[in-house]
């Protein structure tokens, strides 16, 4: 399994759609602070703070940015090896589907990871660095530290969301029907947040499970809980059984 | 050790309409190059595929190695060695990347096998180039270096000439005779370029509308390509008379309305014509020529050709 995951990596090599997600981990705390800093001189009693500036991050990347970049890359880790017509060849080697579907799955729970972690890089230094004109609160070891770990639990709660779109991927074999689901599904995203069904919602129950306010919202912790796990299993069977009937090529 | 590396039983493949291979009984004897031939949309591809086990039959048996692909251990598939269709590999990647990811898979990663595939086919000053960037003929040699980078027992080559240049294909040609005539390896491959057939392949398959015509060994296929005269009578059956009596040659076929073929005894052809017109016989042509190889093919397959 080592060997495919270090494969899966590899694949990845000089691909624009790294680069691009990469460069797109920045973009949401950048945005946040500029609108914090254009809040806070807006209104004077209003602190600008590491922990705000993380709320507000959080808040974009699970609820929009995150989904729509890294469902994106899910469709794209599976529709390449289509496009580029590469399965005739790994599959001749051969390698059994089921490893291979499990390459996927690890490389792109791992490639979610990063990008939250890169975010969280990003949080940090865009904090830092702000401070270095302006005052900005809450910049300590122990803020940084609680902060990495809420973003890696919500990269956790993101990958499991979006299994399904590798079945997607999978049972299309491109990219155009999955990116027409992601873009309503960050749409419905935004339309639900706030709802009373916002908790029932796998992909706004993630948020809301991660910040801790899905009791609030008229669900709870374990049926929120079950609802993304669900859908996460839901997408990985649906993928290893539209994967296994079909021929290659 | 069985006769046969790779033989089917009524091996059958359909999808919505009519069946892309039906019926399929191949023989592939070991240590040979069996070439198999047929129009696009015959099914060579679907049979490979299914060899490989890209694509699953929906009737009959394979059996690969002596054992029955249903039963058959998928660590036997590193004994295989294939190219099917045009070979695809990561675009971003260069040559030696894609190699190592195929090797890494395998379980077999080792650099000197690597570097020796690239060399064998000349891509070793172009491993660094991205496989985008390559040119069809470089992506076939590459092709072709991951399918035998391993080592394999069987090559199974879909169309493995495709896209070279007149050297590649004089270069590629060599190389499989020498695996085949050094190492034992079977090679299993498609063709279209009947040429090929002549200088590569000891034996020969003939699928049309996904059915296999003929099967049949080079000798067989000499005996349809070989040399006669061809003489243009007024009168065919006595001109085969004279044939026979005067020349005693059995071995001889009328082609057309007035042509005879004469397969033996071509050397006495100036003779022959005169005894034709001692007889009464008027020959109003004389020519030598070669059974076309693609007359048989068409001859075969009841159509425009080997397309």
């Amino acid at each position: 399994m080592a060997d495919i995951v270090y494969c899966e990596w590899k694949k990845l090599k000089r691909s624009k759609i790294i680069t691009t997600g990469v460069l797109g981990s920045f973009i949401v705390p950048f945005l946040v602070v500029v609108n914090q800093i254009r809040i806070s001189f807006a209104d004077a009693s209003v602190d600008l703070s590491m922990g705000g500036i993380y709320e507000d991050s959080i808040m974009f990347i699970m609820l929009l940015f995150g989904p729509l970049v890294m469902a994106v890359v899910a469709v794209w880790l599976v529709s390449r090896e289509y496009t580029e017509k590469t399965l005739k060849t790994i599959f001749a080697i051969p390698i059994g589907r089921g490893r291979f579907l499990a390459g996927k799955f690890i490389m792109f729970f791992l490639l979610v990871l990063l990008f939250m972690l890169l975010s969280w890089v990003n949080i940090i230094a865009v904090s830092v660095i702000c401070n270095l004109f302006l005052e900005v609160t809450q910049i300590t070891f122990v803020s940084a530290v609680y902060i990495l770990i809420r973003m890696l639990k919500g990269g956790l709660l993101l990958s499991a969301t979006l299994t399904p779109f590798i079945w997607l991927a999978l049972r299309t074999k491109g990219t155009f029907a999955p990116f027409v689901v992601i873009a309503a599904l960050s749409l419905l995203n935004v339309v639900l947040s706030g709802s009373p069904i916002a908790g029932f919602y796998p992909w706004t129950a993630s948020y809301l499970l991660l910040t801790g306010r899905i009791a609030g919202m008229g669900s709870s912790v374990f049926t929120g809980t079950m609802i993304i796990l669900s859908v996460c299993l839901i997408g990985i069977v649906l993928s290893i059984w539209e994967f296994q009937k079909k021929d290659i090529g | 050790m069985n006769q046969y590396v790779i033989e089917t039983e009524n091996l059958t493949k359909k999808y919505d309409g009519p069946a892309v291979v039906d019926g399929l009984n191949l023989h592939v004897p070991a240590g040979k190059i069996y070439a198999l031939l047929g129009r696009n949309g015959a099914g060579k591809t679907t049979t490979m595929k299914m060899l490989l086990n890209l694509v699953r039959p929906t009737g009959g048996r394979i059996t690969l190695f002596g054992e029955a692909s249903a039963a058959f251990d998928k660590k036997n598939y590193y004994r295989i060695g294939s190219l099917i269709e045009t070979p695809s590999f990561y675009e971003n990647l260069t040559a030696w990347e894609n190699l190592e990811i195929l090797a890494r898979l395998r379980g077999r990663h080792r650099r000197d096998e690597i570097e020796h595939a690239l060399t064998a086919f000349n891509l070793d000053r172009e491993k660094k180039k991205r496989f985008r960037d390559y040119s069809l003929g470089m992506k076939q040699r590459l092709g072709l270096a991951a399918a035998i980078m391993h080592e394999p027992e069987l090559l199974i080559l879909d169309e493995p000439m495709n896209g070279l240049d007149p050297v590649g294909i004089h270069e590629v040609r060599s190389y499989l005779l020498q695996l085949c005539r050094e190492k034992g390896t079977t090679i299993f491959l498609s063709t279209h370029i009947l040429s090929e057939i002549e200088q590569l392949a000891e034996v020969i398959g003939v699928m049309d509308q996904g059915r296999l015509l003929e099967e049949t060994g080079l000798q067989e296929l000499y005996r349809h390509n070989r040399r006669y005269v061809e003489f243009e009578v007024s009168d065919v059956r006595r001109a085969s008379l004279v044939f026979e009596r005067l020349f005693g040659i059995s071995d001889y076929a009328v082609t057309g309305n007035g042509t005879l073929r004469l397969y033996e005894q071509l050397q006495r052809r100036a003779e022959i014509n005169r005894g034709l017109l001692t007889e009464g016989i008027t020959v109003s042509g004389v020519s030598v020529g070669a059974g076309k190889l693609e007359d048989y093919f068409t001859k075969l397959v009841g159509g425009e050709g080997i397309g």
